[in-house]
């Protein structure tokens, strides 16, 4: 399989928002993003897009898919968007706003049947469990409610186990933001735990290119993520992926040239 | 750019929304219809899909399309793109979920990825991978051999000896990735979740439907 390349965007109250160690600090709306950090052409280097919207208010779900429908409008590959999904019917208006997959966090500990609802009407590759890792001492808690509350493994094994999740997006709370690298050894971790052979996407940390590289040359590893918009926006991730496949990472091509988006003959 | 109206049948099981964004950024004029008169009239039309087989086809015969695009199919002028599931319904059967009948337009049966072939693979396949078509598709014209395309399935279509033009990818073995006849086109792939090169073979399908 190709690996990925993907970017993170983080939605806070109406805001995008930069985060580290999981405390954010507001950037600006979509407007912004487009007029400061060009996001629209970002949006055409990247395998995926993932959309969290960490709100504390619940009301601002409508808000948020407004966001990813606006956002989705000039993106033509796989979005995956969540964040604070309690029902079935909040998950269907994202996905009924251009979402493919949702990413689901809470009810891997707390609500199973949601799970099983989500993956019976939509299919399990529609489903991205969303685990947040907290190192310790003697090694890995699992934390929710941005990383405030640990949790145990025995609920997460269980809905791993059952296949009803297609992919895990795995985010190190020590890492996140910092630009210093990523932690692979989460990965390991999750490998050890669960038998389900579902593909994992690391996120948290990555500062450089080659930040991304280290965990892609673990074949464990199928996918990097990136919410760092300061230094992978821009040309930012264009050079990567150019970096990446030069180190020998097998990225999907595609040329983007403004006049490729148009058909050639009139 | 291509002035051209695309009807995108919605029968309550695709992401309409991205199919639609697509075909608009391209300069194309999108009509969503779930109703058999106007798409039985409509002379571009893409069949998108995600879900399970049977419950597809049951939607689309309540909804009496099937019989429209089956009368739109007569037509000379027609072209018809179906996409992911949209692509397995334009075929005989599948075997999903207890099996059914497709809409027939296109000689093949619709299966489970050979469990033996996989190995370790998972299932559904997912995520990009390449596609070998042959020289004279009109749906790849002007797209680089070997380019790749976005995939999210788990049954599949084996390799035919039929009539139509087919592309072929590799997911532990060989299946049939895209298809083409005159009329009627499918890919296995999401072109409107795989960048530039998706965007170009839509628009090469607007293209052959003139």
């Amino acid at each position: 399989m190709k690996r990925r390349l993907i970017f993170t965007l983080l939605y806070e109250d109406g805001h995008f928002v930069l985060s580290r160690n999981f405390r954010t600090q507001k950037v600006g709306n979509l407007g912004w993003l487009q007029k400061n950090y060009d996001f629209s052409k970002v949006a055409s280097y990247l395998d995926e897009l993932v959309i969290i919207n960490v709100s504390s208010d619940p009301s601002t779900l409508d808000q948020f898919k407004e966001t990813v429908q606006a956002v989705a409008e000039g993106c033509f590959a796989p979005i995956t968007a969540g964040g604070g999904i309690c029902s079935e019917s909040d998950a269907h208006s994202l996905f009924r706003h251009g979402a493919d997959k949702v990413l689901i966090n809470r009810a891997l500990y707390e609500d199973h049947r949601l799970v099983e609802a989500l993956a019976g009407r939509y299919g399990r590759q529609a489903i991205v469990g969303s685990l947040d890792f907290k190192k310790q001492v003697d090694g890995y808690t699992l934390v929710s409610h941005r990383a405030t509350r640990p949790q145990p493994w025995g609920p997460v094994e269980q809905i791993l186990n059952s296949g009803m999740v297609g992919e895990i997006y795995a985010t190190s709370v020590l890492q996140d933001g910092t630009g210093q690298g990523m932690d692979s050894e989460i990965v390991a971790e999750l490998r050890s735990r669960i038998r389900s052979r579902v593909p994992v996407i690391l996120a948290g940390g990555a500062g450089k290119p080659e930040h991304l590289l280290e965990p892609l040359q673990n074949p464990a590893v199928s996918g990097v993520a990136t919410a760092n918009l300061l230094n992978f926006i821009g040309d930012g991730l264009k050079r990567t992926r150019q970096s990446l496949r030069a180190a020998g990472i097998d990225l999907a091509r595609w040329d983007v040239a403004e006049s490729d988006l148009k058909p050639s003959r009139s | 750019m291509i002035r051209k109206k695309a009807t995108i049948v919605d029968y309550g099981m695709g992401n309409i929304h991205s199919v639609s964004a697509a075909i608009r950024h391209l300069g194309g004029d999108v009509k969503v219809s779930s109703n058999a008169i106007e798409i039985g009239e409509a002379e571009t039309i893409i069949l998108p899909g995600v879900g399970s087989f049977p419950s597809a086809m049951r939607s689309i015969q309540s909804l009496s399309i099937g019989d429209a695009l089956q009368e739109a199919s007569q037509r000379s002028s027609t072209r018809i793109l179906g996409i992911c599931l949209g692509m397995q319904l334009l075929g005989t059967s599948s075997t999903e979920d207890g099996g059914s009948e497709g809409l027939g337009f296109l000689d093949f049966n619709v299966t489970e990825f050979g469990s033996s072939a996989l190995g370790a693979l998972p299932v559904p396949h997912i995520g990009f991978n390449s596609v070998e078509f042959k020289d004279g598709s009109a749906l790849f014209g002007d797209i680089e051999p070997e380019s790749d395309f976005y995939f999210v399935h788990s049954y599949r279509i084996a390799p035919t000896q039929g009539t139509a033009l087919e592309a072929h990818s590799l997911y532990g073995e060989k299946f049939v990735s895209a298809v083409e006849t005159e009329r009627v086109f499918g890919t296995q792939f999401h072109p409107e979740k795989s960048q530039t090169n998706g965007l170009k073979l839509l628009a090469n399908f607007l293209e052959v439907s003139r």
